[in-house]
């Protein structure tokens, strides 16, 4: 009984916020909190990811309880939000949701969550688990303590202290890896690399498949820019453990620079089944399939560089930027026809963009007849839809076909847009005059 | 005079089509409910506690010889047979039908004015309903073991 107040009084000195879309999952949960004691009126519920955000700004509550799918947004945002209010022993962040795929799990795994919880779940299990994690945060043993404190020392960069405090852990435990791993880090923020590395594989002699550890290394032979070394763990993480989307990012990278092209299309499977895939994420795989389709159409494997192209297209949800990149490697080889069948991509919101028509002017100059393609690129400069690349290049094209009068009148309009350009585009219009 | 941008109509190739349709497929896969409840309907009342007003149930919990719902309809009382028509959705197997008896032995009315019903089975598959169960359990196990291999964790916190 004893406990119980404890574990009421522990609850009650903190706010939860339970973040779920469905009324019937929000009302068992408050009820598992309220029945360890638990005041309902400390639980606060957001239906939405914009109304948790708000929340967790204003009231800063120590609990979150969140779905990992919110309409267009993810509950790991506000775990990693609430992350930055607490730090991992003073916080209780748990998932609560139907999506159970592996990568789901380790996504939110990464970001030091307490617990992962599938719908549909059995209430006495949820209830059970929730005190488990109440107690681990109630009574860390020492070894947790001494990294908890370690933490919050990195965290505020005082190195030296988190580093006796890591070290005293060590010796807390008989195999220590996740002490060794933290040591690794600070070793990592020193720029020490040698000694970090050493952290990391002391680490794995305990635990050989010690994620934290291995990850580590990785990221600190990729820091020592050793590739070669960084990409053999890859095989390693990827045939053990899901793949997260930080994970999948450095994995790209690492392909990229190690030239592994061979191995980017089974990355970009990864990449198709993560459910969580970030902006930075996106950007990154688009440009490592750029890369790689380069890589192979130099080579003279058209057809696999096109194919890397398509992956990139789509990886890039057709962004006219990442289209730009492909168009211009298409006509760097003189390929307009693909060119021009990778322009079609581009999506309607983007067809009406400048980028688009310069894209469009930069095919077309290669296949419609010359008259037709100054007056082309006359219309993109007066309608101010010209980059200083393409209006050098219209400019040009008129000067070098006698269209002196044209080109001298299209100068004076991109000087409006592009008036550092002046030298530049009278030197072009007096190299064939003179 | 009609420009370039005729060539250039927007037409989306079958492959991209078919990427963005493969993410969006493996998404739904992923979250697709284990168990899909067709038709609840009260045996004692006659009555149907789903209809179009009524939209499918939120399934809580699905434990050995029972299953809750939370259900709009609140037309029901302790006690009263219920009849429950749907699909299991294995994850490498064909989906099952199954149709089952039971009874409500727990209700409890929330704030939204919908209903918790735990309906504890009499007549069932038993053996169909344990291998659901017990997909259910082992999703959550191995949930909580990547959980733990990624946290790395030393004393199993």
């Amino acid at each position: 009984m004893e406990y119980d107040k404890e574990i009421s009084q522990f609850l009650n000195n903190q706010k939860a916020l339970i973040v779920e879309p469905s009324n019937a999952f929000y009302s068992v949960i408050q009820s598992c909190l309220t029945s360890y004691g638990m005041s309902a009126e400390n639980i606060l519920f957001a239906g939405s990811y914009q109304d948790a955000t708000l929340i967790l700004k204003e009231v800063r509550p120590q609990i979150l309880v969140t779905e990992y799918s919110l309409g267009k947004f993810f509950g790991l945002s506000l775990v990693e939000m609430h992350g930055e209010y607490y730090d991992s022993s003073s916080r209780i962040s748990i998932m609560v949701t139907k999506e159970s795929s592996d990568n789901a799990v380790a996504e939110a795994a990464e970001e030091q969550l307490d617990a992962y919880i599938v719908k549909p779940f059995s209430i006495s299990d949820f209830k059970t688990r929730l005190l488990e994690v109440i107690k681990r945060k109630m009574y860390p043993s020492d070894y947790s303590h001494k990294i908890n404190v370690g933490k919050e020392m990195l965290k505020e960069k005082k190195l030296p202290e988190a580093i006796s405090l890591f070290q005293e852990a060590k010796e807390l435990n008989p195999k220590p890896s996740l002490a060794c791993y933290y040591l690794g880090e600070c070793f990592m923020y020193q720029r020490k690399h040698s000694l970090a590395r050493q952290e990391f594989a002391e680490g794995r002699s305990y635990n050989p498949l010690h994620y934290k550890c291995l990850t580590g290394e990785f990221d600190c032979l990729m820091a020592e820019k050793n590739y070669n070394e960084a990409y053999k763990l890859v095989g390693v993480i990827r045939g053990n453990f899901p793949v997260t989307s930080v994970r999948l990012g450095k994995f790209f990278i690492a392909a990229v620079y190690t030239e592994s092209f061979q191995d980017v299309s089974s990355l970009y499977e990864l990449y198709t089944n993560l459910e969580y895939r970030p902006s930075e994420l996106v950007n990154l795989v688009s440009m490592a399939l750029i890369t790689a389709g380069r890589f192979y159409l130099r080579r003279g494997d058209g057809p696999a560089g096109l194919g890397y192209f398509e992956m990139a297209s789509t990886a890039s949800g057709r962004g006219i930027e990442y289209l730009e990149k492909i168009v211009d490697e298409l006509l760097k080889v003189s390929d307009f026809q693909t060119a021009e069948h990778f322009l079609k991509y581009t999506r309607s919101d983007d067809m009406s963009s400048p980028k688009y028509h310069q894209l469009n002017f930069k095919i077309s100059r290669f296949v419609l007849p010359l008259n037709q393609t100054l007056e082309f690129g006359r219309k993109i400069v007066i309608e101010g839809n010209s980059s200083p690349e393409v209006t050098k290049i219209i400019i040009k094209l008129a000067v070098e076909n006698k269209k002196i009068t044209l080109a001298e009148s299209l100068v004076i309009k991109a000087l409006e847009k592009f008036p550092d350009l002046r030298k530049e585009l009278y030197e072009i219009i007096e190299g064939e005059t003179s | 005079m009609n420009f370039p941008v005729k060539i250039f109509v927007l037409t989306l190739s079958d492959k991209v089509r078919k990427g963005e349709a493969m993410l969006k497929m493996k998404y739904l896969e992923a979250s697709k409910d284990l168990l899909e409840i067709n038709e609840i309907k009260n045996i004692s009342t006659e009555m149907n506690l789903m209809n179009s007003a009524n939209p499918s149930p939120v399934v809580i919990e699905c434990d050995s010889h029972m299953v809750t719902l939370n259900i709009r309809e609140t037309k029901c009382a302790l006690g009263q047979l219920i009849f429950l028509k749907g699909k299991i959705h294995f994850k490498v197997e064909p989906e099952v039908s199954f149709s089952f008896v039971g009874k409500v032995v727990d209700l409890l009315a929330n704030s939204d004015g919908s209903s918790r019903m735990r309906i504890k089975f009499n007549q069932y598959d038993k053996e169909l309903w344990q291998r659901l169960v017990n997909q259910i359990r082992s999703r959550q196990g191995s949930a909580d073991r990547i959980l733990n291999l990624i946290k790395g964790d030393d004393d199993g916190i």
